[in-house]
């Protein structure tokens, strides 16, 4: 199935999935406009449901997770039937991170219905009782229509500490508010008792320290929706004394919960009810937006990074996570009743501010009790002004400086980069220079964004900076709000999504890349004043998407973005840009004639060279080399990268990201012509600039990683360069195909010359795939993939089929390279390595003489490659008894 | 280099991604080694309880390299994959015996994976996992956590990071994928 189709159905099995049985159908009809594709979701959901209730046939995975549950289900019912005599104990209904909830009869005192919720094993029984032991007193005196009372707690024989609480037959509050359509309105007014049943409990000395929907549940008591906060008391008693040291490492236990932790909670502070009112702002966030204020998931995402980005990263405006415009945003509307921009609108302003005083990272910042949240949502919907303001460019900044100090440096290196690109700032000040009449207050505003951007900048002090400890993606995203919230008008949004958008591309992060900037499109005015705007905004979206992979999109919008300016001549830099741009989209592609011409008009548009457009030069250089290397012509790929790399340094000074970039790429071209030493140094320099701005996971680094694994590999030193292919694969995992494609292929030879060939296989395997998926199945890049598997399905002794993926390895090369190019002969040898062992002495012979012929003039003497070439040659030689010719070809005759 | 299990975990806490597949590597040797033993132990029906072997190679791993408490979560993800490694080797080890396995529907008792009547089943779903992979990374992800290493939802949320409630759901999303894949190649 390809990825297309399966992402379409995945898509819609997802959003069906989480209907109920009863709504899926009609979901189903309204959100998936394929009728093959419903029909296939419908068809696959049916089927599993008659398997998992029918009895019929059941599929491996099916089977398997029947028989665990139910195995563990009946132990632990045994061991509550015989511990608690007075219960009849009945169906499961809920299991959390901590424990299971069983729904019981309490026969003795009184009769009635109660929640029984036994802890997992492991945690600690004693400790769990002696702390609700403390608590149990204040429990006692809280009476509150909108809290769960908590009866009873206890061990059951085996030591599972039990608690036995008020039995609430509701739903959490975020399915009860999603399936009943429940408004904006209607939310908050949901919301406002459960805060006020918080600060019942605070006032009698209650925290609760676990508060999330499903700890908020939701009834109807005569037809009103009354919600209750159940388990008070009781996540305090096993937080305390399972986090006894209140180590951080120690919270594995609540993985589940931390999104709706305070920061506090997440380190050295001390939780209080600041806490609560912390975890209610998080509710309240996800029953806005319908989704939490950080993402927490997704690939690569460890619990440790999980804590760090709630502690440091400040989540978007409710209204501005609403605006973006996607399918889940809408599905989110048509569950309020409504569409995304009205809630945007609703949310956007006092909202907002009600939502992020109470998610404030620092307690004091935060609404001074559980009451004062709710009564300013009062406040709101009596249309009376709220208490919570928009926090203060000032503070911001203070904020972002003092978090961010040791950053700046790097951060400020960007941020003018893509000054220097003009797309964002540029576009303001043009602006002001547009009509005389607009002048002025253009002119404040470009001067408001400077003055912002300076401020940032001024505190990039590099004196009072004591080394990097954190990345300008998290600098972006504490400055996002900031830069989008209240304040702006949609002008000043344009340029400021725009230049967003540029950095996070730059950062290697393109889906929010692309999100910024096709947002900034939408905003964008049409008409000829535009026009200037337009082309940058559509180049830098072309740039994104030919950075990403997606090469029709990418040529689309360049091409459109080039004769927009061909028709509005713009500054020559500009052009020089999008030729640029398309050269590299030509070159990925594999047309170096059109990409050598279009670069070398860009290289004719700077006169002088090294006048201002020298940076523009210093690019187009580059991309010539790219070109070169691509051709096989290695020793003009190195002089171009190194006149590059002297502009770029003068330029943009020696630790700058671009000149890594143009650092790797020499060292590619010298790993090609053999010098080993300075290629492996070169790719340890542009390492060292790049890890400290942009992390460990971006994209370009995994890349250098593996251009570093490769030479490392080349020049034998196989146990660095698994280190390093490793990490580049690790990298190249949820990124662009094109990652994937290359890390695998560097692995798995990296693995082969290690005699792992069991490892190796199947990587390589998966690179052979991810290149075809790219490039379709006879490109040079997965002939390259298939002339190494070929080696080692030689060395793993199966010879003959070595000999078929080899030959159509060459086959390949031939008709897309030419007869005469150097990697050609590459696989002629392998190929000639394969004819030797399977008993061809002929063949081999005349392989290996046709790449003597081959190499000549093109690979340096030097090279390793030949010293290959020559052992194998001879050895065939003397295998047929030719030792005068043999010393001959060893000595490089 | 670097084999040091406590080194490699704090790198991992740090962010570090090499460190995943590296702490897979070391934990797929210990692994395979004990299920091994323990497939010696049942010669007459070799079934891998691959549960039990996940949370002996913790007990073991944490005995000799003193791995915090804490890590217990990070420990299951990285074992979950190596589990599934494990189990797929024996399965091809199999298939290279027999030439040919059986294609009659697997049905399985506990978390017993019963490698020798299923192992051609075996690799197809570590193929269709490889797929899922590709597609959509947390799928695979549960299906290594709950099927390969037979973990519990409690136990699989807290290996990803993520809810029981999302484990829930992506588990029978995997499950419906699964069954789809299975039979559209057994077609």
């Amino acid at each position: 199935m390809d990825r297309e189709r399966f992402v379409s159905i995945n898509e819609a099995l997802e959003g069906a999935l989480a209907q109920s049985d009863a709504d899926r159908g009609a979901w189903l009809d309204a959100n998936v406009p394929d009728a093959a594709i419903r029909d296939e979701v419908k068809r696959m959901i049916a089927d599993a449901m008659a398997l998992s209730i029918g009895g019929l046939p059941e599929t491996v995975a099916m089977a398997l997770d029947r028989e665990l549950t139910s195995r563990g289900r009946r132990e632990l019912r045994a061991d509550l039937e015989g511990s608690l005599p007075d219960y009849r104990i009945g169906e499961q209904i809920g299991e959390g991170g901590m424990g299971v909830v069983f729904l019981a009869e309490q026969r003795e005192p009184v009769r009635r219905t109660v929640a029984l919720k036994v802890m997992k094993p492991g945690i600690d029984g004693e400790a769990v009782l002696a702390r609700f032991d403390v608590e149990r007193r204040a429990l006692a005196l809280m009476s509150h229509a909108n809290v769960a009372r908590a009866f009873e707690a206890g061990s059951t024989g085996s030591g599972r500490p039990y608690f036995v609480m008020e039995y609430v037959p509701g739903q959490p509050i975020d399915t009860f508010a999603d399936e009943r359509r429940l408004s904006i309105r209607e939310r908050l007014e949901l919301f406002v008792p459960v805060c006020r049943a918080v600060h019942h409990a605070h006032r009698k000395g209650v925290v609760h320290r676990d508060l999330k929907p499903s700890n908020i549940l939701v009834h109807e008591e005569d037809g009103r929706p009354v919600p209750k906060v159940i388990d008070f008391g009781i996540a305090k008693s096993v937080a305390d004394s399972d986090v006894e040291s209140r180590d951080l490492t120690q919270a594995g236990q609540f993985v589940g919960t931390i999104a709706y932790m305070s920061p506090e909670q997440l380190g050295p502070g001390h939780p209080d009810a600041a806490t609560d009112v912390y975890s209610l702002g998080v509710v309240l966030y996800e029953l806005l937006t319908g989704a939490l204020p950080l993402e927490l998931t997704g690939e690569g995402m460890t619990l440790y990074a999980a804590i760090r980005k709630l502690r440091e990263e400040e989540p978007l405006l409710p209204s501005v996570r609403l605006r973006a415009k996607s399918e889940a945003n809408e599905r989110v509307a048509e569950h309020r009743s409504t569409s995304c921009g009205t809630i945007a609108r609703s949310l956007r302003g006092e909202l907002d501010w009600v939502v992020m005083k109470a998610l404030a990272k620092v307690p004091e910042r935060r609404y001074g009790a559980a009451s004062e949240l709710a009564a300013d949502i009062e406040r709101f919907l009596r249309r009376e002004p709220v208490l919570a303001r928009p926090p203060s460019t000032s503070y911001i900044l203070g904020k972002l400086v003092a978090r961010h100090r040791a950053l700046f440096v790097a951060g400020a290196a960007l941020l003018l980069t893509v000054t220097a690109s003009a797309v964002g700032f540029g576009l303001l000040y043009r602006r002001a220079t547009r009509s005389e009449a607009a002048a002025r207050m253009q002119a404040d505003r470009s001067e408001r964004l400077v003055e912002v951007q300076r401020e940032i900048l001024s505190a990039a002090n590099p004196e009072t900076a004591s080394g990097p400890n954190t990345t300008v993606e998290q600098l972006l995203a504490t400055a996002e709000p900031l830069l989008l919230g209240g304040e702006l008008d949609d002008e000043v949004r344009v340029g400021l999504l725009a230049t967003l958008g540029q950095t996070y591309r730059e950062l290697g992060m393109y889906e929010k890349s692309t999100e910024h900037l096709s947002l900034a499109l939408e905003l964008l005015p049409s008409g000829p004043d535009h026009i200037d705007d337009r082309i940058d905004v559509v180049a830098a979206l072309g740039t994104t998407q030919l950075e990403s992979g997606q090469m029709e999109l990418a040529r689309e919008n360049l091409e459109s973005a080039l004769s927009m300016d061909r028709e509005h001549s713009g500054p020559p830099s500009r052009r020089m840009r999008l030729l640029n741009a398309l050269g590299d989209l030509h070159r990925l592609e594999g047309r170096l004639d059109e990409a050598r011409r279009v670069l070398d008009e860009a290289l004719g548009l700077a006169v002088p060279p090294d006048g201002p457009e020298r940076l523009d030069v210093a690019r187009t250089l580059n991309n010539l080399g790219n070109v070169a290397l691509a051709a096989g012509d290695y020793a003009q790929a190195r002089q171009k990268y190194e006149e590059s790399l002297v502009a770029k340094r003068q330029v943009l000074g020696a630790t700058h990201f671009q000149v890594a970039k143009t650092l790797n790429n020499l060292s590619t071209a010298e790993t090609k012509l053999g010098a080993h030493a300075d290629a492996i140094s070169h790719a340890k320099e542009a390492i060292a600039i790049m890890r400290p701005v942009v992390g460990d996971q971006h994209p370009d680094l995994g890349r250098v990683l593996n251009g570093l694994a490769g030479v490392e590999m080349e020049a034998g030193r196989l146990e660095d360069a698994e280190l390093h292919a490793r990490e580049a694969y690790a990298i190249a995992q949820g990124g662009p195909p094109l990652d994937v494609a290359m890390a695998a292929s560097n692995l798995g030879s990296t693995l082969a010359q290690l005699g792992r060939l069991d490892e190796s296989i199947p990587m390589q395997l998966e690179a052979i795939a991810a290149n075809e998926s790219l490039y379709g199945p006879s490109h040079p890049r997965v002939a390259d993939c298939r002339r190494n598997y070929a080696v080692m399905l030689l060395d793993a002794g199966r010879g003959a089929e070595a000999q078929a993926v080899a030959e159509r390895a060459l086959r390949d090369g031939r008709d897309a390279l030419g007869e005469e190019h150097p990697v050609v002969g590459v696989s002629m040898l392998v190929l000639g390595d394969i004819e030797a062992a399977l008993g061809n002495h002929g063949r081999a012979i005349e392989l290996y003489e046709d790449v003597h012929r081959i190499w000549a003039g093109k690979i340096p003497d030097q090279h390793p490659y030949w010293e290959a070439l020559r052992t194998s040659h001879a050895k065939v030689l003397r295998e047929l008894g030719r030792d005068g010719e043999a010393d001959v070809v060893a000595e490089g005759g | 280099m670097e084999t040091d299990v406590t080194t490699l975990l704090g790198r991992l806490r740090d962010g570090d991604r090499s460190a995943f597949d590296r702490l897979v590597g070391l934990v797929y040797d210990e692994l395979i080694v004990l299920a091994r033993n323990n497939l010696r132990r049942h010669r007459r029906s070799p079934t891998l309880n691959t549960t039990d072997l996940v949370h002996e190679a913790y007990m073991k791993m944490a005995r000799q390299n003193g791995i915090d408490a804490s890590d217990r979560s990070h420990f299951l993800a990285i074992a979950s994959r190596a589990m599934r490694q494990v189990v797929v080797q024996f399965a091809r080890a199999r298939m290279a015996d027999k030439r040919g396995g059986n294609r009659e529907r697997v049905t399985l008792e506990c978390q017993q994976i019963a490698i020798d009547d299923h192992a051609e089943r075996i690799l197809e779903i570590d193929d269709i996992l490889g797929q899922l992979g590709d597609y959509d990374g947390r799928l695979a992800q549960v299906v290594e956590c709950r099927f390969f290493a037979g973990l519990t939802e409690e136990e699989t949320a807290a290996a990803l990071g993520t809810s029981v409630r999302t484990v829930q759901r992506d588990w029978l999303r995997a499950r419906i994928w699964l069954k789809k894949l299975l039979e559209e190649g057994g077609n």
